[in-house]
């Protein structure tokens, strides 16, 4: 009730002194639409005319209706500023709550006089921080959560003048505070804003141990092109946000990446780098937007623990593999080991290891085997041969190079049942299973939202060939050293391609588990996986059918500019009432780099009929896709 | 208009106090954020700081620095705080590192102890049985008795 009469009096005290300073009327009106101050306040247009903020939490605003009026809240600023008095659930001086706004509102007000504050904390704080310069981090894809999926970004704020990379930096970071660890309650409420997201600035070694560490997430260091006046003028508006704000959290939307875009957006009035993403933000489509609009100045690759065993690993000869296989697990001593290479192998191994475990129990057991290898290491003497390291340097692929999200896809084909077609395909995100994987995980794909329809020259008909929601698959390599399996998922309504359904439309849900080995660093990957599916159609005769299937093939990519998959896939109709119940599918697909972003697709499908009186089926098809 | 008025301010008062109970902006309630907020409110600094003395025997030689200026015992008090902070978060890549005689995180981790960077690398290289610990506290109170215990290095470092 207290706070309620505080507010009140507040608000009547802000109406009153508007009145005072009407005279300046014309000029609040035009210093309130300056782009520096709409953006400092994170001002957006609405639809309709008039604005909002996109902070929720009402200490951000001064002026009871600051979050959708630029005026109320530069006048309520103003007052602030010059009063003495500290407001109600304010720490401290408004002054050194918007030290940013400060900044803004004296110099576009030389005529006033307002009255230096001294921030105490504003200013050690920003001692601490010490920012000369300022990196955005992508943390690369996770397929081990379907919430980093995608990958995450967050911001290093450089202490170091020569830009020398320091872990012990800060990092800024926008999260979301969850509580819930079912995964469809976290899908739900993250994408609807059920989440506060906040800005924390932890130690860049924290984001290391989480994220190279843990997750076994590459981090890739881009350092953006900013003077140190932009800088010192960021990390100033960084307090505003970190101090007075928490934000709803949308998975699509308001993520990590984009808040992150928002605040950049203070830094330079003739750029926009948050524009245009009013309905989704992938991280590393909001990286490429920073490089255009504001410049990357440097890139550093900062390997996983895990990068860094498969490094070390391919760096040993045939002998030194050998050793290392007979050494590289739960050995009682390592003594009879003088190979230093081999040793910083089976310690890379260990060091993965102890970082992925959960229990506490099994990973003090590593820790206190590690410690028997290190003192050998150590033993050994002599700097270690940083022979993984360039290895991994000479191997790394920048995501920041990789294809873009959006795809259009345009092409001609033929089939021999319903001869000549033309097609066209809209992909919303991100990468597909014919897209070169150059900067994104190995064989690997992450799509949401495809949609393809055919034109058939001959009937002169369009038809929808498929809607893809999304398809996911994580293609690992598998070794008895650290078996992965690959897996994935799909969900789809398509236009089928084999006999008696074939003019219908069935929507199909599909996964599928088996194993894979890489072969010749990731250039090769020959697999087995077992697909599960179910299928619903009003073509069906009991309008659905389901069954196993079993797929085998291999994966090439050569070269960053070339890739060539080979599948046969056998699958079994459990439906007792279809006549063919086998299906025999081949197919392969290549896809040729033309430049950046525009890649040129060859397919062929072959289908072997069961059936005596059904001849076999063939397609062959060719496409250009423009990724933008 | 009155009625306008007090529908305003209580519409304001539910929003400022509904919510997020336990997230006040400005707190850092996220595990590890502490160090970059923590230091910069030199009071909860000073308190954690002398609650982490008396608990602990480990810092002695910065109590013995006590009573210089206020100043001083701030910078002193946030260099031990990030001495424990990194050691315990990074105990066991600088151990890794000490093995391997080089590497970022021994580098680092040289200058926050106040130590020239090859003087102790090649000292826990020699001596890396002395400062192999399976936690960051003991690794610390380890390199520190190293630095005590050892002429050369303590030479060759400031602290």
């Amino acid at each position: 009730m207290k706070s309620t009469l505080f507010l009140c009096f507040l608000f009547l005290s802000i109406q009153l002194s508007a009145q005072e300073i009407q005279v300046h009327s014309t000029k609040i009106n035009e210093i309130a639409h300056d782009m520096q101050w709409l953006r400092l306040v994170h001002y957006k247009k609405k639809l309709f005319g008039g604005y909002e903020s996109n902070p929720d939490s009402p200490t951000f605003f001064i002026a009871v209706d600051g979050k959708t009026s630029p005026e109320s809240e530069l006048m309520a600023d103003i007052n602030a500023f010059k009063s003495e008095k500290l407001l109600p659930n304010f720490k401290w001086h408004p002054q050194c709550h918007f030290p940013a706004r400060y900044i803004f509102i004296k110099k576009k007000f030389p005529e006033m006089s307002f009255k230096d504050q001294t921030c105490e904390d504003f200013t050690w704080w920003k001692n601490r921080i010490n920012a000369k310069s300022i990196s955005v981090i992508f943390s690369s894809y996770y397929p081990g959560n379907a919430a980093s999926f995608f990958g995450h970004t967050f911001l290093k704020l450089n202490s170091k003048v020569d830009n020398q990379d320091s872990i012990t930096d800060f990092a800024l970071d926008f999260a979301a505070a969850t509580d819930n660890h079912n995964f469809f309650i976290y899908a739900v409420k993250g994408l609807l804003g059920g989440y506060p997201g906040f800005f924390s600035t932890p130690t860049y070694y924290e984001k290391i141990n989480q994220y190279a560490h843990l997750d076994s997430r590459d981090l890739w260091e881009y350092r953006i092109n900013l003077t140190q006046a932009e800088v010192d003028w960021f990390v100033t508006h960084v307090w505003e946000l970190k101090m007075n704000t928490y934000y709803d959290y949308y998975f699509l939307t308001e993520n990590c990446s984009y808040m992150l875009l928002e605040a950049l957006d203070v830094v330079r009035m003739d750029q926009n780098v948050s524009r245009s993403y009013y309905w989704y933000a992938m991280p590393i489509d909001t990286i490429r937007r920073i490089d255009q609009e504001l410049g990357i100045a440097e890139t550093n690759y900062r390997p996983s623990a895990k990068s860094k065993l498969v490094g070390q690993e391919n760096i040993l000869n045939p002998e030194q593999f050998k050793i290392y296989l007979a050494y590289w697990d739960d050995k009682e001593s390592y003594s009879v080991i003088n190979d230093r290479e081999v040793l910083e192998t089976i310690i890379a191994n260990y060091r993965h290891k102890m970082f992925v475990e959960q229990d506490p129990e099994k990973k003090e057991k590593i820790n206190l085997k590690l410690r028997v290898i290190l003192i050998h290491r150590a033993k050994l003497g002599e700097k270690t041969q940083p022979r993984a390291e360039a290895l991994l340097l000479e191997q790394k692929q920048d995501p920041l190079q990789s294809h873009d999200s959006f795809q259009l896809t345009s092409g001609a084909g033929q089939d021999s049942w319903r001869k000549n077609y033309f097609l066209i395909d809209w992909r919303f995100a991100i990468h597909g299973p014919d897209n070169l994987s150059y900067g994104y995980p190995a064989f690997s794909q992450m799509e949401i939202l495809s949609l393809q329809l055919k034109y058939y020259a001959k009937s002169e008909k369009f038809r929808l060939d498929s809607l893809k929601f999304i398809e996911i698959m994580s293609v690992n390599n598998f070794r008895f050293r650290d078996p992965s399996f690959s897996w994935g998922f799909k969900v789809n309504s398509y236009t089928p391609t084999d006999f008696q359904v074939e003019n219908s439309l069935l929507t199909r849900a599909e996964g599928v588990g088996g194993i894979a080995h890489y072969f010749f660093s990731q250039r090769m990957a020959p697999y087995i996986l077992f697909h599960v599916n179910a299928e619903v159609g009003s073509s069906l005769p009991r309008g659905w059918r389901s069954g196993p299937g079993v797929e085998v093939g291999i994966k090439n990519y050569w070269s960053r500019y070339w890739n060539l998959n080979l599948g046969m896939l056998g699958s079994y109709d459990l439906q007792k009432n279809f006549d063919e119940k086998f299906i025999l599918k081949f197919d392969a697909s290549s896809t040729i780099y033309l430049v950046r972003d525009l890649e040129l697709n060859f397919k062929y499908l072959k289908m072997d009929s069961s059936i005596a009186s059904q001849p076999d089926r063939d397609s062959i098809q060719s496409t250009l896709s423009y990724m933008f | 208009m009155k009625v306008l008025l007090v529908l305003v301010c209580l519409m304001v008062s539910v929003t400022s106090f509904a919510g997020h109970p336990n997230k006040e902006p400005g707190s850092d309630n996220s595990s590890g954020c502490g160090l970059g907020w923590e230091v910069s409110q030199s009071k909860s600094l000073v308190s954690s700081w002398v609650r982490a003395m008396t608990n602990s025997t480990a810092s002695q030689s910065i109590a013995m620095t006590m009573g210089t200026s206020g100043c001083d015992k701030h910078e002193l008090a946030m260099q031990n705080k990030m001495q424990e902070h990194f050691a315990n978060s990074n105990y066991q890549h600088v151990l890794a590192d000490m093995a391997f005689g080089q590497g970022q995180y021994l580098s680092e981790f040289s200058a926050i102890v106040g130590c020239d960077e090859s003087a102790l690398t090649t000292y826990s290289q020699k001596n890396f049985e002395k400062v192999v610990a399976t936690s960051g506290v003991s690794f610390l109170r380890n390199v520190k008795s190293a630095i005590a215990n050892d002429a050369n290095l303590r030479a060759s470092c400031t602290l």
